[in-house]
C-alpha cells in the first residue's frame, strides 16, 4: 500500500457522493436533455452502469482485500498485462481529471469570473487540490466530512424555493414517446454512474470493510435520488430551453426570486459548486497520483503530486478549445471511453480471477498466495 | 533505500520535464490534438451511433 491512511466505510461513502454529484448536477441536465427531451426527469433511474459498478468493485475488493488496485491488476492479469492496464487506467483518471478541471473552470469564467484568465482558475484548483493530496487519504476524506452537509442543505435550500415557479406541464405528455427516449438520455448519464467505479481504489483503506457495500448502496442511492431531483426541477422551470443552456441548474439559481427577499441565490450555488469541485478534483487527482505511483514502482507518492498537478493544469487546458466542444466530447467519446474503463475493464478483470479460481471458496487464500509467488518471484 | 529514493527523484523530474514540455508545445500551438481527439478516433464507430441518437431527437 502506498498510503497507510485508514477511512471509515461512511467516509468512503461521502467521498464518492461528492466526486460524481457535483458535475452531475451542473453539466448533466443540459446534456441529456438533448437525448431525452421531456422525458429528461426519468432518465436517472436507468442507472444500470452504477449497479455494475459497485458489483464489480466489491467483488474485486473481496478477492484482494489489501492490496491497491494496480497491484490487484497485475495478480489477476498477470504481470505484462497487468502493467499495461494499470498504465491506461491512471492515464484514463488524469484525462477525466482535465475534463472535471476544465468543467470547474468554465463555470467559474464563464458565469462569475469572466475577466480571469483561465488558466490561473485552473491553477488556483490544481495548487490547492495538490496540497490536500499531499496530506493523505484521510485529509481528503475530512474534507468530503466536512462538505457534505453544506452542499446537500445549499441544493436543497435551492429546490425548496424554486417550487412555486415550477410548471408541471413542461412534462408532459408523461413518456409520450414511449420509455426510449428516456433509456437514449441515461446513456450520458452512464458515465456519471460508472465514477461509483472509483470507490475500487478507495476501498483497500477503509477500515471497518464489512460496512463498505452498503455504504456503497447508500451513497448509489443518493446519487440517483439527487440526479432525479436536479434533473426534474431543471425540466420544470425550463422545458424545452434546458438544451440550450451551458448550465441549466445555475440559471434555475438565478431565477429564484421569493418575495423580493430572496434573490440573486447563485452565489449560493457557487458556494456549492466550489466545495463540491474540490471534492471531485481532490478524489480523482489523488487516485491519479496514487495509482501512477503504484504503476512505477515508487515507495511514496508524494514527490509525484506536484509534477502531476502541472500536468493535471495542462491536461484541463489540453482537452477542448472551448466549453462547446469539450460537452460535445463529453455527450459523444467519453461515454464509450468511461464505459469501457469503468466497466468493462473491471468486469474483464473479475472474469479473468473467477476463472482462475481467485474468488471461489477459500477467497482470501488463494490470493495472497499469488501475491506471495509473485514477491517472490520480484 | 537509497536507491529507492533515487526511483522517486527520476519519476519526479521526469514527470515536470514531461509537463514542461507540454507547456511549452501548447504555447506554441494551442489548437494541438490532443486525448481528445485520440479519444475520439478510438471509439469512432460508437460515437457515430450515440451522434446519431441525439440528431434524431433534435431534428
Amino acid at each position: 500500500m502506498i498510503d497507510k491512511g485508514k477511512i471509515s466505510a461512511s467516509q468512503m461513502g461521502k467521498m464518492v457522493y461528492l466526486a460524481i454529484t457535483p458535475t452531475a448536477i451542473l453539466t448533466a441536465p443540459g446534456i441529456s436533455f438533448n437525448f431525452a427531451r421531456h422525458d429528461l426527469w426519468l432518465s436517472p433511474v436507468w442507472a444500470v452502469s452504477g449497479v455494475i459498478a459497485v458489483l464489480l468493485v466489491s467483488g474485486l475488493n473481496r478477492m484482494h482485500p489489501e492490496s491497491g488496485v494496480i497491484e490487484t491488476c497485475r495478480n489477476i492479469a498477470g504481470r505484462v498485462p497487468g502493467w499495461v492496464i494499470g498504465g491506461l487506467l491512471w492515464l484514463y483518471y488524469l484525462y477525466v481529471s482535465g475534463i472535471i478541471l476544465r468543467e470547474y473552470g468554465e463555470f467559474i469564467v464563464g458565469a462569475f469570473l469572466s475577466d480571469t484568465p483561465l488558466i490561473s482558475v485552473l491553477g488556483s484548483m490544481v495548487l490547492v487540490c495538490a496540497l490536500a493530496v499531499r496530506g493523505g487519504v484521510e485529509i481528503v476524506a475530512r474534507f468530503a466530512d466536512l462538505f457534505l452537509p453544506a452542499f446537500l442543505l445549499l441544493f436543497l435550500l435551492i429546490v425548496l424555493l424554486i417550487i412555486p415557479d415550477l410548471h408541471i406541464n413542461y412534462m408532459m405528455p408523461i413518456l409520450g414517446d414511449g420509455i426510449l427516449p428516456s433509456m437514449k438520455g441515461a446513456l450520458v448519464l452512464q458515465i456519471w454512474f460508472g465514477e461509483l467505479a472509483i470507490a475500487w481504489f478507495l476501498l483497500p483503506f477503509v477500515s471497518d470493510r464489512e460496512n463498505a457495500k452498503k455504504s456503497l448502496w447508500i451513497t448509489f442511492g443518493g446519487i440517483v435520488l439527487t440526479q432525479l431531483l436536479s434533473n426534474w426541477v431543471t425540466l420544470l422551470l425550463l422545458g424545452e430551453l434546458t438544451g440550450g443552456y451551458s448550465f441549466p441548474f445555475l440559471i434555475l439559481a438565478r431565477y429564484v426570486d421569493l418575495a423580493e427577499f430572496f434573490t440573486h441565490l447563485e452565489a449560493l450555488f457557487m458556494a456549492i459548486w466550489v466545495l463540491g469541485a474540490f471534492v471531485k478534483v481532490c478524489v480523482f487527482f489523488y487516485i491519479t497520483v496514487t495509482g501512477a505511483a503504484e504503476w512505477m514502482g515508487l515507495r511514496d507518492y508524494r514527490p509525484i503530486v506536484f509534477p502531476f498537478a502541472l500536468l493535471l493544469t495542462l491536461f484541463g487546458i489540453w482537452v477542448a478549445a472551448n466549453y462547446q466542444e469539450m460537452t460535445h466530447y463529453i455527450a459523444t467519446s467519453l461515454v464509450p471511453l468511461a464505459i469501457t474503463m469503468f466497466i468493462v475493464v473491471p468486469a474483464i478483470l473479475y472474469a479473468i480471477a473467477r476463472i482462475r479460481g481467485q474468488g471461489s471458496g477459500n477467497r482470501h487464500g488463494s490470493g495472497r498466495s499469488r501475491t506471495s509467488r509473485s514477491r517472490q518471484t520480484q | 533505500m537509497k536507491k529507492r529514493m533515487g526511483r522517486e527523484r527520476i519519476a519526479a523530474v521526469v514527470l515536470t520535464l514531461a509537463g514542461v514540455a507540454l507547456a511549452a508545445a501548447l504555447v506554441y500551438d494551442p489548437r494541438m490534438p490532443g486525448p481528445s481527439q485520440l479519444v475520439d478516433a478510438m471509439f469512432r464507430p460508437a460515437v457515430n451511433v450515440i451522434e446519431q441518437l441525439s440528431a434524431k431527437r433534435s431534428g
